[in-house]
């Protein structure tokens, strides 16, 4: 929304214009009044109707001008009548009633401030809007309808905010120059000035002590502090704003992230010197035991089941795994757990999952697969995210809204009806229309009023790598839609694998 | 806007709190103005009827922002001394406070809002803001152009005072200094004496 930032400009120059038309105005009044006082008394010109010389002036300056104009046209002393215009012109207000004066400054402010006063307004109306329209409905629908109204509604705020910075500049802009131009001391200065040059130039060898005396006692003395308070003062600004900026950098740097959620717990499961894959999606992990696979070794926890042959687990490995203790009471003890993978990403996807079916087989069929995330305000170490996959007796019916058949180089996606949907992953913006395929099928199976189904069945046909796969159960999770992290969780999509 | 504003608990009396504690300090200034204007009347007004000493003891007990006329009454024949304007600065940066204090504070009170109510109360605050933030402001410049005018008027009396003495060549006399030794007052047992 731009108007009212374009209002507010103009009304901004309107007062520009008029705080130097003022001054303008008032510069030449005076000294039209010496000049027309001056011809006036030169030519004694007595016949016809005559100019007032003072009928530019406004307020007091006509009334003091009317008093010398008086007393020069009379050819009589002048000293007491310049004295008295200097003191009349001294203790004037010399500006616009109070009332006037709030009224406008108040107006100015109005003005710079419109475009912000309108963006918080919206963003309030928004934030009704999305609240009632999300009041009664399931979380993950909440989550969707809310995910692009949020962000959109306070980006109009930072707008505003700018806008209206930059008005509050050019309010400042005005104020400075009315300051300069036409405050009373610069107005009664620019006055005394001009009276005292008119008398002067009207009679040549005039004498003024009383003039003289009151002019010397209004002049303010020249001083070194003004300049001295008004240095340290734009020095004292100037180093707090370079404070303030310094300490709200890191706020200032969340900000440009759209919408995030800052709540990620501070737990990260240890993969050390392996690489996991990296995606915009999975829910925080909850907790759960560690199978952690490299390419030399799987384990988990920090008992080792056993070595990888060239890439893949050797034959008969599980009747020798080794799980000591833990793997005694595995059942009871993971109980309610999810059991946390963390695989080297160019495995071949069957090796983790041979070490899930066996975990499965001993009472641990749900598993977390972890991703990395790269949330720019997470730092470095950047959070850890779980994908929920869980293995099933093959032939159980999942209530899945869609099933996702995997390939090496592709994934086809169909519903409960329809035609099914072949997605390669080499194809251009392939993660996209894999997330609108499946979000079609969620959304189709999950009728208004009732809680979203969230329920994906993965069929596995030709084991792609583990990161190929883990990127076709992460993309319809994300809900980000940029190129960087968006930091929000995904949609928390539950996967079946039937095996 | 007000609808809005309206339908919370926390957004509503924040937003009024926060006005009134904008508005109050205008009031106080446009007080303090008409005092001062007042006293600079009864000044002008005592040196008129030739009672300059009661006049400097007016302005002596009328604060800091009379000493250019407590100066002019005691004869300084110099310029008037420029006072700045600084308890109006002062209570301008209170009016202006509310419009940062109040969104701030109602930012980290969300975090204690039940959260069926987080939405309405966000908006509330956003439309609060929105109130709040030229209220401020507006006050805030208002009470300015009080201090300035308020340092106007101190001229202007000063001003007078000076131009009479000028005309009339008649510098008012110091107050009276105490020569000699001061009476010694006496305790209550020496007046029962």
């Amino acid at each position: 929304m731009s108007w009212p930032l374009y209002v507010a400009l103009a009304v901004e120059l309107l007062a520009l214009i008029a705080v130097i038309a003022t001054w303008v105005i008032e510069r030449n009044a005076l000294a039209s009044f010496c000049g027309e006082l001056l011809r006036q008394v030169e030519s004694r010109d007595n016949v016809g109707p005559r100019k007032d010389p003072a009928h530019h002036l406004r307020g007091s300056l006509r009334e003091a001008g009317t008093t010398l104009e008086r007393a020069l046209k009379a050819g009589r002393e002048v000293d007491e009548s310049l004295a008295e215009a200097v003191t009349t012109v001294a203790t004037a207000p010399l500006r616009a009633s109070l009332v006037w004066s709030i009224v406008f400054d108040a107006l100015l402010v109005l003005v710079a401030l419109l475009p912000l006063i309108f963006a918080l307004e919206k963003a309030a109306i928004d934030v009704a809007s999305i609240w009632n329209a999300t009041r009664g409905v399931d979380w993950p629908r909440a989550y969707l309808k809310s995910l692009d109204g949020i962000p959109a509604a306070f980006s109009s705020v930072r707008s505003g905010f700018a806008s209206s910075a930059l008005l509050i500049v050019g309010l400042f802009v005005i104020w400075v120059l009315r300051w300069l131009l036409l405050r009373p001391e610069m107005r009664e200065a620019r006055a005394v000035k001009a009276f005292l040059s008119c008398v002067t130039r009207v009679q040549k060898d005039v004498v003024a002590p009383l003039s003289i005396k009151v002019v010397q006692i209004l002049a303010r003395p020249r001083t070194i502090w003004p300049g001295l308070w008004s240095s340290l003062a734009f020095m004292a600004a100037s180093a707090s704003a370079v404070v303030v900026l310094n300490a709200a950098a890191d706020l200032r740097r969340q900000n440009t992230v759209p919408l995030t959620f800052a709540s990620w717990p501070d737990f990260n499961v240890r993969a050390d010197r392996l690489s996991l894959p990296a995606y915009f999606a999975g829910s925080k992990l909850g907790r759960g035991p560690s199978l952690i696979i490299t390419q030399e070794s799987a384990q988990i926890g920090s008992t080792k089941m056993t070595a990888l042959e060239a890439g893949k687990l050797p034959a008969g490995w599980d009747l020798g795994a080794q799980l000591g203790d833990s793997l005694d009471n595995f059942a009871t003890t993971t109980s309610g757990w999810r059991v946390h993978v963390l695989a080297h990403r160019e495995l071949s996807f069957e090796v983790p999952l041979g070490v899930m079916k066996f975990l499965r087989d001993r009472g641990a069929p749900r598993f977390q697969l972890v991703v990395q995330r790269r949330i720019p305000f997470a730092g470095e170490r950047g959070v850890q995210a779980g994908l929920q996959l869980e293995l099933v007796p093959s032939g159980t019916n999942t209530n899945a809204a869609a099933v996702m058949r995997v390939f090496d180089d592709r994934v086809v996606v169909r519903g409960s009806s329809g035609p099914e949907r072949s997605i390669s992953f080499g194809a251009p913006r392939w993660a996209e229309t894999l997330r609108g395929a499946v979000r079609d099928h969620l959304a189709a199976a999950s009728p208004a009023g009732s809680p979203m189904n969230l329920r994906v069945e993965v069929r596995l046909e030709r084991a792609p790598t583990y990161d190929r796969f883990v990127a076709a159960l992460a993309v319809p999770d994300s809900v980000c839609s940029g190129e960087a992290d968006c930091g929000l969780p995904g949609l928390g999509l539950q996967y079946f694998l039937p095996l | 806007m007000f609808g809005l504003l309206l339908d919370s608990d926390l957004g509503f009396p924040l937003a009024v709190a926060g006005a009134v504690a904008s508005l109050v300090p205008l009031l106080i200034a446009i007080l303090l103005f008409r005092a001062r204007i007042a006293t600079v009347e009864r000044l002008l007004q005592l040196v008129d009827d030739g009672n300059s000493h009661e006049a400097r003891v007016l302005a002596r007990s009328a604060g800091g922002g009379m000493r250019p006329v407590l100066e002019a009454l005691s004869g300084a024949s110099t310029a008037p001394s420029s006072t700045p304007p600084v308890k109006e600065l002062f209570l301008a940066v209170l009016s202006l406070l509310p419009a940062i204090a109040v969104p701030i504070y109602a930012s980290t009170a969300l975090a204690r809002a039940s959260a069926e109510r987080i939405g309405p109360e966000i908006s509330a605050i956003l439309a609060g803001a929105a109130i709040l933030a030229p209220l401020a402001m507006i006050a805030a410049t208002a009470i300015l152009q009080i201090g300035l005018r308020a340092t106007r008027v101190v001229r202007a009396a000063c001003v007078t005072i000076l131009a009479r003495q000028a005309r009339t060549g008649d510098t008012p006399k110091r107050d009276p200094k105490p020569s000699g030794e001061m009476p010694k007052i006496k305790t209550r047992d020496e007046a029962k004496q």
